[in-house]
């Protein structure tokens, strides 16, 4: 059980423990594959009980805001939370079962403003040694992923969609049929229970590998929460049976479980609030208008801690991309000959300077004392972790 | 946004809130496939709580500074209102009409309830279709890129390979125009008839107005009525202009009288019994200047002098109202086009922005 796994390491590391980096980040950001002849084809199938239990933190998405008044309001009070995952391996498939708390069984029953109930996985389309994990919100340019969602629908119904992103708006429906799912409400434990069970090897991806890194949203239709408005874990990885794990790609993985990673977040959070609020914000917290630079306040449960160094150092390797720049108008300037405002420098995270590639607005701080790096990397990693509380109860199918 | 921008005004004195314009949008395109709630073009009463119901206060387009407004979603049910049965059957046997289901809202509920008190009370038509904003606020919203503008005459369109159903559109827009199909899980609004308009056609709306107030052209052609209406007599204004969008739907505003009666029933001089403050909340800062330049030529032409302006809002003839294509030649070859051909957008105009076309040959 990986219950609150940050605080956990967070914990071990300040106590210099003696295990290797590998190990801690295995032990908090892994999540146990368990084996079995064939996948249990249903989410109420007994055969889940085999799996272990892995406990991921999510948070709400709130690096963007979008423009939604009833979403919003509900965002006012967010509620960091938690999603149970089993995974079972065959020698031929791979099966996610995923379980998490609703107080409400939310379907969409064919109202303008009915929201259904749903769940979503992410994974890169490339993986392993070398490679970065794509940005967490569906990917970047230079890093695309495979999501597959199911969402409750009115009489019991299920819709699945399968896409393709490269970063906000990027999503692109794909035919990966190989995917099968299932979602059911369990009205006993009010939980629901979504499935996602695929080939280890499909087409045009393959999971056949020791580390497979994955991604987990929900969306509750009683907070009118779809798209955008979500919560989120961070990248975990699936620890594959059977197979040994390329220690090169675990130990790029690993960064900021090894001692000296990860520096003092007092220090860092009297350089956060003197340097990078000068454009971020974290809630209330901040010296610029929202949306100039990606929001805070949950970004250490949604991000490793080689993504937050990097996106101190080398922004424009870690961008964040634009959601939609045509939400903030540039007044200042003239408009075009049918009255069109250009569109703002709010909410462009990244432009395009001329090399072909997108790069981040932000400076880069690339030669900051790598000390000091480390120390705002501790901080970032604490904003939005969710406070300690019990693990689910009910985790056992 | 787009290279061209075509536009349609309203001449709001000549609406007779007869819904031909509603009964021709609705049989073309929303009598079907989930669409049966909506309505692209509606007429409402002005002053009152309009379709979606209030939606004057549901948020959307942009704020001062010029940053996106957060918006609500209307509700089928108790925003837009839907449909219900009648005992129809029941009555040949006798029974009372009556309605099957609770009455809670319709889409044109308050009609013709307007505002004041008999004999000053006062009321009139405002007929609403997408504005197909310069800068609009649905397309700012689209978390997606599944909105865009059509570079040849700024239509706004939502692209259905690319919208997920999110519903953000629908907030964004000030004027609720944008409407969510829960058949297709998709968002739907008024296209301004685009296949027609490809074919030189005006939208049905403005082809089958009874009252003959619609007015379409491009804003860039300054032989055209629009363009006269909107540029050179600045007699047609936006709805709202203050939600930031650029509407390109335009209004000439209705003329505040007949004067109001006093406690005798006798006429009170230049009284306003449609006040202008509230026209002024509707079209903004021109309105007055608007209203002046409207009775000046009025008078004018009531003297026995010629009056260009009027000539054009007594709108004698479609063919002068509808500036759509270039040139007939141009029409003929969209006609020619093998039907396939058809679904790709219209050739490029060879005029862009300032420049304008000079042929006086109207296309209907």
């Amino acid at each position: 059980m990986k219950m609150h796994s940050t605080l956990l390491a967070l914990a071990i590391h300040a106590g210099a423990a003696a295990s290797p980096a590998t190990d801690r980040f295995l032990a908090a950001d892994g999540i146990v594959v368990g084996s079995a002849p064939a996948v249990p084809a249903t989410v109420d199938d007994a055969g889940w009980a085999s799996a272990m239990a892995t406990s991921v933190v999510v948070a709400p998405q709130s690096t963007v805001t979008l423009n939604d008044k009833g979403a919003n309001a509900f965002r006012q009070s967010p509620a960091p939370g938690n999603v149970v995952v089993r995974a079972i391996a065959s020698p031929t498939e791979l099966g996610v079962l995923l379980e998490w708390d609703d107080a409400t069984e939310n379907r969409f029953v064919g109202e303008t403003d009915s929201y259904g109930d749903s769940a979503a996985i992410e994974m890169p389309v490339a993986f392993g040694a070398g490679q970065r994990l794509p940005y967490i919100g569906m990917g970047d340019a230079g890093s695309h992923v495979v999501v597959h969602m199911v969402r409750a629908m009115d009489q019991g119904k299920v819709t699945t969609r399968h896409a393709v992103a490269a970063g906000f708006g990027s999503l692109t429906a794909a035919p990966l049929g190989w995917m099968k799912t299932g979602m059911a409400w369990q009205p006993k434990t009010k939980r629901w229970r979504a499935l996602f069970v695929r080939p280890l090897k499909a087409p045009e991806h393959s999971v056949d590998a020791a580390i497979v890194p994955i991604a987990f949203a929900l969306w509750d239709g009683a907070r009118d929460q779809r798209g955008g408005n979500k919560v989120l874990s961070a990248w975990h990885v699936l620890r594959l049976p059977g197979r040994a794990p390329d220690a090169t790609y675990v130990a790029e993985l690993a960064f900021g479980y090894g001692d000296g990673d990860v520096g003092d977040a007092a220090r860092g959070q009297a350089m956060v609030e003197a340097i990078c609020l000068s454009c971020h914000r974290i809630g209330a917290k901040g010296y610029s208008p929202p949306d100039l630079a990606p929001e805070l306040t949950n970004v250490g449960v949604l991000s490793s801690y080689s993504y937050l160094r990097d996106s101190v150092m080398t922004p424009s390797a870690a961008l964040v991309p634009n959601l939609n720049v045509n939400r903030h108008q540039d007044r200042t300037k003239p408009k075009d000959d049918n009255g069109a405002h250009a569109h703002g420098s709010l909410g462009a995270f990244a432009v395009n300077d001329g090399s072909g590639t997108a790069q981040s607005v932000m400076p880069g701080f690339g030669a900051m004392p790598k000390e000091q790096v480390a120390d705002i990397v501790a901080y970032l990693k604490t904003l939005g972790r969710a406070p300690s509380s019990p693990p689910s109860p009910g985790a056992t199918p | 946004m787009s290279k061209r921008q075509i536009a349609m005004v309203m001449d709001l004195n000549k609406c007779i809130g007869c819904q031909t314009c509603t009964v021709s949008c609705k049989t073309q395109w929303t009598n079907r496939n989930g669409r049966e709630y909506m309505y692209w073009n509606n007429v409402e009463t002005k002053p009152g709580p309009g379709y979606p119901k209030q939606w004057e206060t549901m948020g959307g387009g942009f704020d001062e500074q010029g940053n996106l407004r957060e918006g609500v979603v209307p509700s089928r049910t108790s925003d837009y209102g839907t449909p219900w049965d009648y005992n129809l059957e029941d009555i040949k046997s006798g029974e009372l009409l009556e309605a099957q289901q609770p009455l809670k809202v319709g889409p044109n509920w308050d009609e013709d309830q307007g505002a004041g008190d008999f004999p000053n009370s006062y009321a009139f038509y405002l007929p609403r279709i997408c504005n197909h904003c310069s800068s609009p606020g649905c397309l700012a919203a689209c978390p997606r890129g599944a909105i865009f503008k059509r570079d040849q005459d700024g239509i706004v369109l939502i692209d259905h390979e690319r919208c997920e159903g999110l519903r953000y559109c629908i907030a964004g827009c000030p004027y609720k125009k944008v409407y969510f199909n829960p058949k297709l899980y998709k968002s739907e609004k008024c296209i301004f008839c685009f296949p027609r308009i490809e074919k030189g056609l005006p939208p049905a709306c403005a082809q089958q107005c009874v009252g003959r107030i619609r007015f379409v052209g491009y804003l860039d052609d300054v032989e055209g009525q629009v363009h006269k209406l909107v540029y050179k007599y600045k007699v047609a204004l936006p709805l709202h202009p203050e939600m930031g969008t650029q509407p390109n739907v335009y209004y000439v505003p209705p003329l505040p009288g007949p004067p109001k009666f006093d406690a005798n029933g006798k006429p009170i001089p230049n009284s306003e019994r449609i006040p202008i403050n509230y026209l002024e909340s509707l079209f903004g800062e021109g309105t007055r200047e608007a209203l002046k330049v409207v009775e000046a030529e009025k008078e004018k032409r009531k003297n026995g002098q010629p009056s260009e302006l009027m000539d054009i809002l007594i709108a004698y003839k479609h063919a002068d109202m509808f500036r759509i294509s270039d040139t007939p030649q141009q029409l003929l070859q969209i006609e020619k086009r093998p039907k396939a051909a058809m679904a790709s957008p219209a050739p490029k105009k060879a005029a862009t922005t300032t420049t304008t076309t000079t042929t006086t040959t109207p296309t209907r």
